[in-house]
C-alpha cells in the first residue's frame, strides 16, 4: 500500500508546476544561466515568469556572429531592457556597421553593473581592413570589483587607458585574462600586470599579439602563462610594419608554475625569476633561445636549448619538439628533477658520432624520469629505437613509457614482440615500468590554448583518451 | 575530545554543530562542513548555535543530502588550501587532480534525483545560502530548458500559460528579436 501511495505522490508531483513555486531570486538565477535569447523568451511562459528576466536575473548577454546591423541593435536592446546587474557579457562582432562609440555605451549600461565575465571579440577582418579604430574604452575597468574572467580579441588596448590611468586599480579580482590578436604595447602590458592593478590574476593567455617585439612579465600572482607568436608582419599604430613577438621575458613571477609555448613563430624566452616554475614547453630544438636566471655573462650569447647549461631544479614536466637526441640528454642534466617528458625527436642532420657521445653517458646519468611519452615515434628507424632504448636501459625509476607512432597503427602481437625486443625491454632498468605503443593520431598540436586557464590539470601536455580514440 | 589530539588546531577542526531538521531529526556535523552554508556561518559568528540549529524549512531527507554535499566539498576546500602551499610536491598535484575529477563525478551523481527532490535541494541551498550547491542545481534546471520553445518548457514543467492573448502578443512584440 505504502509503495502505491509513494508512486501516486510522485505522479502528483510530476503534474504540479513545482518550478513556478521557486522564489523570484532563484528563478532569476536559473534564467541567468541561460544564453540571452533563451532568457528573454522565458518572459512568455506565464505571468509568473513575465518579470523574472527583467527584474531579477543578473544579465547574461551572449550574442555571437554579429554581422547584420540588426544584431548590433539587439545588444543595445537587450541592455536597455534590463536594469542589471550582469553576470556575463559576450559579444563577437564582425559588422561593418559597428561604430566605435557603441562599445563604450554598452559597457556603461547599468545592465552590466557587477559584471563577472567579459568577452569582446572582433573579427580579424575588421581589425585589418575595417575603418573603425576598435579601441577598448576605459570603461572596461569599471568592473574592477567583480570581473573574474576577461577575453579580448582583435582590438586595440590604447596606452592612454592604462599608462595614462592615474588610479591603476584595473581589475582587482580578475583571475583569467586572454589577449588574442590584441594590439597592446610592451609598457601597457607590463603596467597592467606589475603595477598591482591585477593583484590576483592567475592565468594569462597571449595569442598572436603581434605589434610588439617583446613582452616583459612581472606579476605577483600569475600561476600560468601561455604564449603564441604568429607569422607575418603587422602594421602598428605608428604606421610601421612590425615583425611580431620575438621575445618573452619573465622578469619576476614568484607564483608562476606553468610556462606554455604554443607552436607558431619561435620566440626567445628568458626566465629571470620564476622560482616555482614546474611545467615548461613546448621547447623547440632549432632556433629558439632560452635562458634562466640573471646571468649577465649569458646575455647576448645564443643559448639554444641544445647548449643550455643552467640547472633548473624546479622543472618537473617538460615538452620538447624537433630536438636531437643529444639535446634531450643535455636538457635532462639541466632539469635534474624532471618527472614527465613529452618528446618528439628529429634525426635530420644527426651525426652518429655525436649520438655515440650520448651513449657514453650510459650509467653516469641519474635520470629521475617517471613518465616518458615519445611522440611521432618512427619505429622503423634505428635512431628512434636507439633513443627510446637509452631510457629503457637508464631510467631507474621509470613508471611508464608511451610510444606514439609517427605513421600507421600498432601491429599484431608478433609486431609488438619485435618492437619490445628492439628496445631491450627485457633488460629494462626499472623493473616496474610498463611500455605502451599507440597508433598515430592525426593532430600534432599537443595542447589546446585554453588549457592555460585550467590549473586543475596536472600535466597539460598529456593527451586525453579522447584524443587517442576519436 | 582529549583523544582527538592536543593541538588547538585539532580541537578547532573537531568542533561539532548540531543541525535539526523540520521533522526534528538531529545531524552532527563538523564546523567546516556546516560553514559552507553562509546562513549557518553567520549564526556561529553570532554565537547562536548552542543547543543545535533548527532548520524548519528543511526536511531530514533533504538535509541529509545537503550535508552529504557539504562534507564532500568541505574536504575539497581543505585540499585546495593544502596544495597551494606545497606545490613543489608533485604527489600533491596528482592527488589534487584525482580529487577534482572525483568531485565532478560526485556532483554529477548527486544531481541524479527526481524533479521534486531537485527543487527541494534548490530551496534548501537558497535558504541555507550554499552558493556552490545553488549554482549546481540551478545550472541543471537551466540546461534542461536551454534551446527549447516556451511551449516545450511549459509542457515539461507543467507551467500553465495564464497570459491573456493581448499580453502574450505584447510580450511577443517586445521580444520578437529573441525568436529570430
Amino acid at each position: 500500500m505504502g509503495v502505491i501511495t509513494m508512486a501516486k505522490q510522485r505522479r502528483l508531483e510530476e503534474e504540479v508546476d513545482l518550478i513556478s513555486l521557486l522564489p523570484d531570486g532563484v528563478l532569476g538565477d536559473i534564467v541567468s544561466f541561460l544564453p540571452t535569447k533563451d532568457g528573454i523568451r522565458t518572459q512568455l511562459l506565464s505571468s509568473r515568469w513575465r518579470h523574472i528576466w527583467r527584474s531579477s536575473a543578473p544579465l547574461n548577454v551572449h550574442l555571437h556572429d554579429i554581422w547584420q546591423s540588426t544584431r548590433l541593435a539587439d545588444v543595445s536592446r537587450a541592455l536597455s531592457a534590463h536594469p542589471g546587474p550582469g553576470r556575463r557579457f559576450s559579444v563577437h562582432i564582425d559588422d561593418e556597421g559597428y561604430a566605435d562609440a557603441a562599445l563604450d555605451a554598452w559597457l556603461r549600461s547599468p545592465a552590466l553593473d557587477n559584471l563577472q565575465e567579459l568577452e569582446i571579440h572582433f573579427s580579424s577582418r575588421l581589425l585589418y581592413w575595417g575603418t573603425q579604430s576598435l579601441w577598448l574604452p576605459a570603461s572596461v575597468f569599471r568592473f574592477s570589483p567583480t570581473l573574474r574572467v576577461a577575453s579580448f580579441k582583435a582590438c586595440v588596448i590604447p596606452d592612454a587607458i592604462i599608462i595614462g590611468n592615474n588610479n591603476p586599480n584595473y581589475w582587482s579580482v580578475l583571475k583569467q585574462l586572454t589577449l588574442s590578436s590584441v594590439r597592446i604595447s610592451e609598457g601597457s602590458l607590463h603596467a597592467l600586470l606589475a603595477g598591482g592593478g591585477c593583484p590576483v590574476l592567475e592565468s594569462l593567455l597571449l595569442l598572436d599579439n603581434n605589434v610588439c617585439p617583446r613582452y616583459r612579465i612581472a606579476s605577483p600572482s600569475l600561476r600560468s602563462i601561455g604564449v603564441r607568436s604568429r607569422w607575418g608582419y603587422e602594421c602598428g599604430a605608428d604606421g610601421e610594419d612590425h615583425p611580431g613577438l620575438l621575445q618573452l621575458v619573465i622578469e619576476d613571477a614568484p607564483c608562476l608554475e606553468r610556462l606554455l609555448l604554443f607552436r607558431g613563430v619561435e620566440i626567445d624566452v628568458s626566465v629571470i625569476s620564476a622560482p616555482r616554475l614546474a611545467i615548461l614547453g613546448e621547447l623547440q630544438g632549432h632556433c629558439r633561445m632560452i635562458q634562466f636566471g640573471n646571468d649577465r655573462s649569458l646575455q647576448g650569447s645564443s643559448t639554444t636549448v641544445g647548449i643550455l647549461m643552467t640547472v633548473v631544479p624546479g622543472i618537473r614536466v617538460l615538452a620538447l619538439s624537433y630536438v636531437k637526441p643529444c639535446v634531450v640528454i643535455n636538457l635532462i642534466k639541466c632539469f635534474p628533477n624532471l618527472e614527465t617528458l613529452h618528446v618528439e625527436i628529429t634525426t635530420i642532420g644527426e651525426e652518429y658520432a655525436s649520438y655515440d657521445e650520448c651513449w657514453k653517458l650510459t650509467g653516469t646519468l641519474d635520470i629521475r624520469l617517471r613518465k616518458i611519452v615519445v611522440l611521432k615515434y618512427y619505429h622503423d628507424m634505428k635512431s628512434y629505437s636507439d633513443f627510446a632504448k637509452f631510457f629503457v636501459l637508464n631510467a631507474n625509476v621509470l613508471e611508464s613509457m608511451t610510444l606514439e607512432l609517427k605513421f600507421g597503427k600498432v601491429g599484431n602481437n608478433e609486431w609488438i614482440r619485435r618492437q619490445r625486443e628492439l628496445l631491450q625491454i627485457e633488460n629494462r632498468s626499472s623493473r616496474g615500468a610498463w611500455f605502451d605503443f599507440v597508433s598515430s593520431v592525426g593532430s600534432s598540436s599537443l595542447l589546446p590554448e585554453e588549457q592555460v586557464h585550467d590549473l586543475s590539470i596536472h600535466d597539460p601536455f598529456e593527451r586525453t583518451i579522447h584524443q587517442y580514440f576519436c | 575530545m582529549a583523544s582527538a589530539g592536543s593541538g588547538d588546531e585539532k580541537a578547532a577542526a573537531a568542533a561539532m554543530i548540531t543541525l535539526i531538521s523540520s521533522d526534528n531529526e538531529k545531524f552532527e556535523v563538523t564546523e567546516a562542513t556546516a560553514t559552507l552554508s553562509q546562513t549557518i556561518r553567520h549564526m556561529i559568528e553570532d554565537g547562536c548555535t548552542d543547543g543545535g540549529v533548527p532548520l524548519p524549512n528543511v526536511t531530514s531527507k533533504i538535509l541529509a543530502r545537503v550535508i552529504e554535499y557539504c562534507k564532500k566539498h568541505a574536504t575539497a576546500a581543505a585540499g585546495e588550501e593544502g596544495s597551494s602551499s606545497s606545490f613543489s610536491d608533485a604527489a600533491f598535484l596528482e592527488v589534487d587532480r584525482a580529487f577534482l575529477e572525483e568531485l565532478e563525478e560526485f556532483d554529477d551523481a548527486f544531481l541524479e534525483v527526481d524533479r521534486a527532490t531537485l527543487f527541494d535541494l534548490i530551496l534548501a541551498a537558497n535558504y541555507l545560502d550554499i552558493k556552490g550547491l545553488l549554482n549546481l542545481t540551478c545550472q541543471k534546471v537551466a540546461d534542461s530548458v536551454k534551446g527549447k520553445t516556451p511551449e516545450q518548457i511549459r509542457e515539461m514543467y507543467n507551467i500553465v500559460n495564464d497570459l491573456t492573448p493581448e499580453e502574450e502578443a505584447e510580450i511577443r512584440r517586445e521580444t520578437q528579436w529573441a525568436f529570430e
